[in-house]
């Protein structure tokens, strides 16, 4: 017989395969579009596709981050689906303990413990914890992805983007900084002024 | 109510109008139309609720900028305790747990022992906020708030008592402030991760902080709900809504339920550079206690460290694990050090009824003798 497990673990695997091949289909279509407009007849024509293949980059890389996180999506699906079996299975072992009936508390105490088990012991493991970062990885990737999109247009119409604000409030900060230890050594010069002077 | 009858379909030795468990089939309809009650009246209690009332205890702002609030609290007996008391909440939640409700109040049974006390309620940091670290608030505005209250109390030094993460911003504090403090009291501190076994520690550890701190900027509360959610995810998640319901007509049962979930959804974002230290620093590379975390140009060197310390720990701790607090007790030179361990969890060790009885008698005991 079949180890469900690892049969769900092959089926992820060419899921993932699948994904990532579609990915790098369509980068290779995008390089071969590349190479061509920068063939010397076709050069000239480069200047005003420029624009164009920056957006189409963008995009590009947008697609590709989607197709990322739905392959981690998978994996995580995939974790959480066997812990749900693995739960499902400890309670079909489970037998009521007297009259040999399940009384309404018995059988909510044990479907609850069988559940938190599997699902503990999945979330304290490295395997999910791994998973669980890849899929935030993929998902801030593909916000970043939209964000340099946005930010590109905010430069098209002269305003400051995300970036330039950041360098902004990162000196602001370092500036708050300097001027309190400032203030406090001048305290603490006075004071010692004071005593000084009293003494 | 509708009486409805079923007729059995097997003919057994069972009376007629019974079922196997020999309850009659009046009696099944009739609670099951009880338990569709139940259901609705939990529905409606948990997606209209009426205000929920927090922090009672009378108290007022000395002090607020934009990221803190000061809170002095109005005493309800004579004082007691020279040495005022400064509680300084973690950045996650809100600090109204510690005076949750009444009769299950830490700051008021504090209180009603005589204790002066302050409280720094953490706020939201904002988008312009995100460069904020440690550095800033436990240098700064820690730091601010302690001269405060030293100078309102006309004391040198002030007893410090920190909440969870706000345990170990008091304890980096005190490594490099000691000149102020006179006692330290930790619940519940972050320190030796590398033997925390949660949950927490365990995304903490493979999580890429970087490359969230430097996309998002500040940690949204959606992230902590989502580790929230892995946190005993059956016998607190799902449990917690089957006993509401079970319990749903007793009006003291429903308060306290409600109270506690406000607070468990109501957290402010934390500040980009002050949740990479946490996550980088402490959880990743344990350098607070390994005596290496640095805040601006300084070295937090916990060794440093020897003034009266009183550690508490909750043995069923699921979120701070106590084998990642005790070491506290083993790094510090104090000599006069006590550690505290209870059989309860993380929120039961301050909001509770076994907190009112069995931890704040003895807490009180040991402050009371150190704070003349």
């Amino acid at each position: 017989m079949t180890n469900p497990s690892s049969s769900n673990e092959e089926a992820v695997d060419d899921n993932k395969r699948t994904l990532k091949s579609m990915s790098s289909e369509f980068e290779s279509v995008y390089q071969k579009w590349n190479e061509i407009v920068q063939l010397p007849s076709i050069g000239p024509m480069k200047a005003f596709v420029k624009d164009y293949n920056q957006y189409c980059s963008d995009l590009l890389s947008l697609i590709k981050n989607v197709i990322d996180v739905y392959s981690s999506l998978n994996n995580y699906w995939m974790q959480m689906g066997s812990a749900f079996t693995q739960a499902l299975n400890k309670l079909l072992k489970e037998k009521p303990s007297s009259s040999g009936q399940w009384d309404q508390e018995q059988l909510r105490m044990t479907l609850i413990d069988a559940f938190e088990d599997a699902f503990t012991s999945l979330f304290t493991s490295k395997d999910f914890a791994k998973v669980y970062n890849e899929v935030s990885s993929t998902q801030i990737d593909l916000m970043d992805s939209i964000h340099r999109i946005f930010e590109k247009n905010l430069e098209m119409l002269n305003l400051p983007t995300r970036s330039d604000l950041d360098i902004v409030l990162k000196d602001i900060t370092e500036l708050k900084r300097n001027i309190r230890d400032i203030r406090r050594e001048f305290e603490s010069a006075m004071a010692y002024g004071r005593a000084n002077n009293s003494a | 109510m509708e009486e409805r009858t079923i007729l059995p379909r097997e003919t057994g030795s069972r009376e007629p109008g019974t079922l196997m468990n020999g309850s009659s089939v009046t009696e099944i309809a009739s609670s099951q139309d009880d338990m569709i009650r139940k259901i609705s009246k939990t529905r409606e209690i948990l997606f209209e609720p009426n205000d929920i009332a927090v922090g009672t205890t009378a108290s007022e702002i000395l002090y607020e900028k934009r990221l803190f609030k000061l809170l002095h609290y109005k005493p309800l007996v004579g004082k007691t305790a020279r040495t005022p008391l400064l509680v300084v909440y973690a950045l996650i939640n809100k600090s109204y747990i510690l005076d949750l409700q009444p009769n299950k109040s830490w700051i008021r049974n504090l209180l009603s022992q005589g204790f002066d006390i302050y409280l720094i309620d953490w706020k939201s940091p904002m988008n312009a906020d995100k460069y904020v670290s440690f550095d800033d608030y436990v240098n700064y505005y820690i730091d601010e708030i302690v001269d405060i209250v030293r100078n309102r109390n006309l004391v040198d030094k002030i007893t410090l008592h920190g909440y969870c993460m706000g345990s170990s911003m008091s304890v980096m504090y005190a490594a490099l402030h000691q000149e102020k403090v006179k006692n330290l009291v930790t619940i519940a501190p972050v320190l030796d991760t590398r033997k925390d076994t949660t949950v927490i520690a365990n995304i903490a550890r493979y999580m890429d902080i970087d490359k969230l701190v430097d996309s998002i900027g500040n940690l949204p509360p959606e992230k902590l709900y989502e580790c929230y959610s892995a946190l005993k995810p059956f016998k607190q998640g799902v449990n917690k809504y089957f006993n509401l319901v079970e319990n749903i007509d007793n009006d003291s049962f429903v308060q306290n339920f409600m109270r506690i979930e406000k607070w468990l959804y109501d957290t402010p974002a934390i500040a980009g550079e002050t949740i990479r230290q946490w996550i980088k620093d402490i959880y990743q590379r344990n350098m607070l206690f390994n005596n290496e975390m640095r805040l601006g140009r300084t070295v937090v060197n916990l060794s440093k460290i020897n003034v009266p310390l009183l550690n508490i720990v909750a043995e069923e701790d699921h979120l701070v694990s106590p084998e990642c607090s005790v070491p506290l007790n083993e790094v510090v030179s104090s000599d006069d050090k006590r550690l505290m361990r209870f059989h309860t969890g993380h929120v039961g060790l301050i909001a509770s009824s076994y907190s009112q009885n069995n931890v704040l008698p003895k807490v009180g005991q040991w402050l009371r003798s150190r704070s003349q």
